[in-house]
Parts: C-alpha cells; structure tokens; sequence
C-alpha cells in the first residue's frame, strides 16, 4: 500500500508556553498561559478579524507561522486542511445559549454561521486567499491524524503543491464543565512523564499548522507519516501517547507539560521534530475511545 | 476521440462503484428513490417531530416515514442512518471473506460532529444534571471512527465536515485514496439527521421557505432541509475485476476549489465552483460534451441557484440540468452523497427524473432544469457541490447501464 507521507516545510505553533515544538516539552508552570495572539493584529488591521472567532484567529496565526517558517510562499493555489476535535466551541454554545434564551425565533444567525465546523477553514482560506482544495476534519483526538491523511493524499494526487494542514482546538469553561467524564479524566503517567504541578492537568487551547509539500519535491525536509491502527511492529524510535488508556506500548505522555488537549497529538509530532532528540525518528501514538489509533512517525531527517 | 470512447477510457482506470447504500425521503435504497423522483413525489412534512418549538418551515424526514423510528434528536440519529446506508452498500457489494481488512473510511456529515446537544445543555445550564444522553451520543457517534470500528475496517478514517459539500468531498477524498493505492477498498459517503439547530439557524440566516422549495424557479425563496444518508464501496478496478466484482458504476473525476469570499455566500461569478468543474474534468480527461446531464446542488436559495446556474449555463450549455432537492430536501453534509447515489441509478436506470418544484424559468439564472422522465444520451454525469465556507466541489460519476 502507498504509505501516507508529507514533507514538513514550515511549522506554526500557537500555545501559551510558547511557539516552538521544544517549548511544549518543558515543565508546566501554573497557570497555564493562554496563547498570546497580539501578533494577528498588526497583520490583519482594521475591521478584518471582526467577528472572527478566537478558535479561528489561533488556526490563522499558527498558518500565519507555518507560511514564514517555510519561506511565505505563494497562497493562492494551496490546499488548506484543518482538523478540529469539536470545532468551533464557543460559537456553537453561543447559538445554543441564543436558542435556549431567545428562542428559535429570535436565535443569534452570526452565532449560528460562525459555529459551522469548517469555519475555521472558510475563514483562514477567505483571509490568507488560499483557493486550493480544503478539508475541515473532525474526529476528536484523531483530527490532526484525520488531516495530514487528507493532506498527504491531496499532495500525492497533484491537487496542489503545498497544503497547510493542521489542528485548532479552544477551551470554553461552558464546555469542560459541561463534559466532566472528559476533561476530569486522570492522565495515567508513566516513569519519565514530565509530572503535573499541583496533580492535576489543566485543559490547554492552541493551534498547530503545518506547510506541507510531498517528499520527492522536499528530499531534505523533515517528514511525516501515518499509519491508521498500527502493529507494534510499527513504532519507531522514542514513543510519545496520548488519548486513552489502553493496552499497548505506553512510551511517554506530555500532556502534564503542555495541558490537557485533543491536539497532543499534533503537539507530540511538534515536540518530535523540534524536541531535544538524537534519534532519527520519533513515533506519536493516539488511541481514541472508540479504540481507533493512528500513530504519526516523525522522521527528523530524510532517510 | 468520440465522447462514448472517451468515457470507456476514464472508467477503464476509475475506482469502481460495488456496493450503493441510499436512504433519504423518497425511500430506502437508491431505486426506490428515483422511482419516486419519477412519479413526481414530494414527500414534505412539518417539522414537528424535531420538536414543538420549531419554526414553521417544512422538511423531508427518513426516521418517520421511511424507517418508522423515533428519532433521539442527538448525533446518534446521523450515525443510525449512515449504519443503514452501509450496511445496504455491503450487502450489496458482496465482498469476500477478509475483504475488509485494511478498508479506509471517508464520510462527511455536518450534524454529526456538531455540538448540537440542547437538552443536555439545556439541562447543565439549569444546573440539573439530567442523563446526559446526547452529549454521550454525541461522543460515540463520530461516523468514521464508528464505523471503522463496527464493519472491522483496519485503514484510515477521516470525517470531513466540510458543510455542504462534505458528502462530495469523502466520495472524491476516497476515490484518490483509491487511485493512489493508499487503500484498495475505500467505504465513502455522508450522512445528516434532521435536528432543531440547523433547522433554526437556516431560518433565521433568512435562506429557508415557508413552502415546498423551488430549485432554479424565478418565485424560489429558499432551501427545506432533508436528512439522510448515503454510502459506497469504492475498489480499486484491480481489486474488483480479481474478485469478479459487478461494476455499478464508477468515480471518474473529482475536482474542488475555495472561493475565498464569502463564510455563506458563493462568489458572484461562481469562481471556486468553475475551477472545480473544470478540474473534475482535467482530473477524468474528459470533455464537457462527454456529461449526459448535471444533478446540480440547487438549493432553491436565491443566491446559490444564481450563481450555479449561470456557471453551469456558461461552462455546459445545453446540458440537461437536474436538482433533486425539491423531493429530498437539503439533507447538508449528506446530500452530495445522496445526489451521487441518484445520479448512478440514474445513469444505471436510463432514467433522468424531473426536476420537483420547479415552475418559472429565472431569466437572472438561464437555466431550464428536467421537467420530465427522460434518457439520459451518455453514461456519464456531473454532480456538483457548493457549500458554506467557500467550498465548492464536482463529481464526474459513470454509470453502467
């Protein structure tokens, strides 16, 4: 089977501890930062992030990272993809909050346009003209898997030469009391996890976009693949899980470092290519509730 | 090259459609529904089963009358319809023992990745803890998760939830998955439920009527929403001639742009949806003239229907257009799954239904759709997909007669 490989050119964090992949793996210090997202300002001025929700202004600005940290290059023709375990949270309660107070009659219709799950995708692609293929996916945990799956096979099938390819997720305090079972649930820690401070792990928001190219028009990028519902066999290097605990090859858990996130995924793969490792590559292991898996190989170096 | 011989070249190398699973309004498998399409049938209903509070705009329901279910008005009600409509694509597809193993799973849906849980946060934001039910449902209704986990698919899944067009977009995700060799077998659709939020939300954006909707027609005032769902088996031409497969018909091309102008309005000159017909078109290495007839998106908003006919007009004159959603509603991220359903027995059929709802040609449009049963002239078709986010997507699908 062909595998599903994409060649990372610009990487593009937004997370309170900082904005590279190294940042994410040092000890949490509480609180935990919110991301800082004063940069967006003075690249978008005047009335263009009105009404642009926060979830879609963190996917913007790690897009707007990944575009310089490959060397801006041109938009217009780029697939977009973006992955979101819940979409656009607050929105959404919004327009519930609307329809429970104000009725169906008098509901918020900005609320209700702005909590479609492929907002952030519509709005990145209006903002930045990306014209290319776009993809919102959502899979809770599986997102950021989900993306660069779709990602890799747009890259692959020639819909376009570069695709930005990521995950959002935010953090309504409606929602996480809303959801105790999830955002309550004990982070099983093994030695060598980073441990949390004050014992318990505080839910974390933030983006993370990568610009993608396929391998053989990259040879000396960096490279990421995904193999859906792996063999043992298939780990390579350092294993970095997250998701739930279940039997298996239990490597190491970051999410005591940077928070509580169906993004850690996409973190772990941020922390692989950019963490403090002397090994070529590093795998990143997610097993959902529904027990699907997909581990992420970051290969540091081109084999 | 003549058209005929360019369509058998395109489906020579296509990934293969084996198995066709379709419930929506008009019934429960993809025959059913073009019968019903035929004879003229608008099955409307008001939409109080999604509650009383609803607003008077009527809808085109499967759990009442077509499967005789209560609904539970969660994300559970998406993933019972896209059960229904794989379990029908499976038994049809017949694959051998092991034929699973290793499948991908594409499907897109709207409802089922929303947070459209209102009684549970109804319940929370009273601070009573009620059971919870839809927000749980909600956690375990994600359609390809589950649905990988419930056939024993071991390949990828990815849930698109590209609002309208995500139907299109899994069946055209999945077929290059196919070509590309990422999967041999590819189970691919969409799949919506009806439910309040949605149903509000469309009203109060002012794009929704009071009455049957009216694709294309100078008087339309809006879209009805629909639900349902719709799934294929997608196999690689190699993997299916080895197994003596039937061909129901093929995914010849598929092409898909942003407009990069609008969160819920098309570009004025239907910018992203040409470059996506065009593409499905340079994706199947066929020719406009090689399309017996379009199943437009056709919403009967007064925007999409202007900016989608003019494109179709201007890019395929002549070409018989076809909109499907005066009779199945608008059923959002399942309906580009549904109309590629419709469109294959269609071409399977011979068969090219009216268009339901439409009266009054809209000299702003210059589109005239189907107004009655006829042959479609080749076996090949455009399906095309426009949605809010800028999306827009084409299906060029074949057909084996």
């Amino acid at each position: 089977m062909t595998p599903l490989v994409a060649a990372v050119l610009g990487m593009g964090i937004v997370h309170g501890k900082g904005r590279r992949g190294r940042d994410l793996a040092t000890p949490m210090s509480r609180p935990l930062p919110e991301p800082d997202l004063g940069d967006l300002a003075e690249r978008f001025p005047g009335g263009k992030l009105r009404r642009v929700p926060r979830c879609v202004r963190m996917g913007l600005l790690a897009a707007c990272r990944a575009l310089a940290s490959a060397g801006d290059p041109e938009t217009r023709s780029m697939g977009l993809v973006i992955g979101s375990a819940h979409c656009a949270v607050a929105t959404s309660l919004d327009y519930m909050d609307s329809l429970l107070d104000e009725g169906p009659r008098l509901s918020s219709p900005t609320a209700f346009s702005h909590s479609v799950c492929n907002v952030a995708t519509g709005l990145v692609g209006m903002l930045l003209d990306i014209r290319g293929p776009g993809h919102a996916v959502s899979q809770f945990g599986l997102s950021f898997a989900g993306a660069l799956t779709a990602a890799a096979t747009i890259l692959r099938a020639g819909r376009a030469d570069r695709v930005l390819a990521g995950v959002v997720e935010e953090v309504d305090p409606r929602f996480v009391a809303l959801c105790p079972d999830i955002f309550g649930r004990k982070i099983p820690l093994a030695e060598g996890d980073v441990p949390p401070p004050g014992g318990d792990v505080p839910p974390a928001e933030g983006a993370v976009v990568l610009c993608l190219a396929r391998p053989d028009d990259a040879p000396s990028a960096p490279l990421l693949e995904v193999r859906w519902n792996p063999q043992n066999e298939d780990i390579e290097g350092p294993l970095l899980r997250s998701g739930a605990d279940a039997p298996g090859p239990q490597g190491r858990r970051m999410e005591a470092a940077y928070g509580r996130t169906p993004m850690a995924q996409a973190l772990d793969a941020c922390i692989a290519l950019d963490g403090p490792w002397d090994v070529p590559v590093v795998s990143c292991l997610h097993v959902a509730d529904s027990s699907a898996s997909a581990l992420v190989l970051a290969r540091r170096s081109a084999p | 090259m003549t058209g005929r011989r360019r369509i058998l070249r395109a489906m020579a190398v296509a990934p293969v459609v084996t198995g066709i699973g379709c419930v929506c309004a008009l019934g429960r498998d993809p025959g059913e529904a073009l019968d019903a399409l035929c004879r003229g049938e608008r099955p409307i209903a008001d939409a109080s089963a999604l509650g009383k509070e609803a607003m008077p705009f009527p809808v085109f329901t499967v759990f009442e009358s077509i499967l005789g279910e209560t609904r539970s008005r969660s994300a559970a009600d998406t993933l019972r319809l896209a059960v229904v409509a794989a379990d029908a694509a499976f038994a049809m597809a017949r694959l051998p023992e092991g034929g699973r193993r290793g499948m991908g799973v594409v499907m897109g849906t709207t409802a089922g990745t929303a947070l459209h849980f209102l009684a549970g946060y109804d319940a929370f934001r009273r601070g009573d803890p009620g059971d919870g039910a839809d927000i749980a449902d909600y956690f375990s209704s994600n359609l390809a998760l589950r649905l990988g986990g419930r056939f024993g698919l071991g390949g990828p899944a990815v849930t698109l939830s590209n609002a309208c067009t995500s139907g299109t977009d899994a069946i055209g995700l999945a077929a290059d998955m196919v070509r590309l060799g990422v999967c041999d077998r590819v189970l691919c659709g969409g799949a919506d439920a009806l439910s309040l939020v949605p149903h509000s939300g469309f009203a109060r954006l002012m794009i929704a009527d009071r009455e049957p909707c009216r694709p294309f027609d100078r008087d339309r005032a809006g879209l009805n929403l629909g639900e349902g769902a719709a799934v294929l088996v997608l196999e690689s031409p190699a993997a299916a001639r080895e197994r003596g497969a039937t061909a129901l018909g093929f995914v010849a091309g598929f092409g898909q742009a942003a407009d990069a102008h609008h969160l819920t309005a098309p570009h004025p000159e239907g910018r992203g949806l040409e470059t996506a017909i065009r593409r499905a078109f340079l994706d199947a290495d066929l020719q406009m003239e090689d399309v017996a007839f379009v199943n437009a998106h056709g919403t009967a908003t007064r925007e999409n229907d202007k900016v989608e006919g003019r494109t179709l007009a201007r890019l395929l004159p002549g070409v018989p257009v076809w909109a499907g959603k005066g009779a199945t509603g608008h059923a959002l991220g399942a309906a580009g799954a549904i109309e590629a359903a419709l469109t294959l027995a269609a071409l399977g059929e011979g068969r090219l239904p009216p268009s339901a709802g439409f009266r009054t040609v809209d000299p702003e449009i210059g589109v005239v759709p189907t107004s009655g049963t006829s042959v479609p002239a080749l076996p090949c078709a455009l399906s095309t997909s426009l949605g809010f986010g800028g999306g827009n997507a084409a299906l060029l699908l074949g057909g084996c007669p």
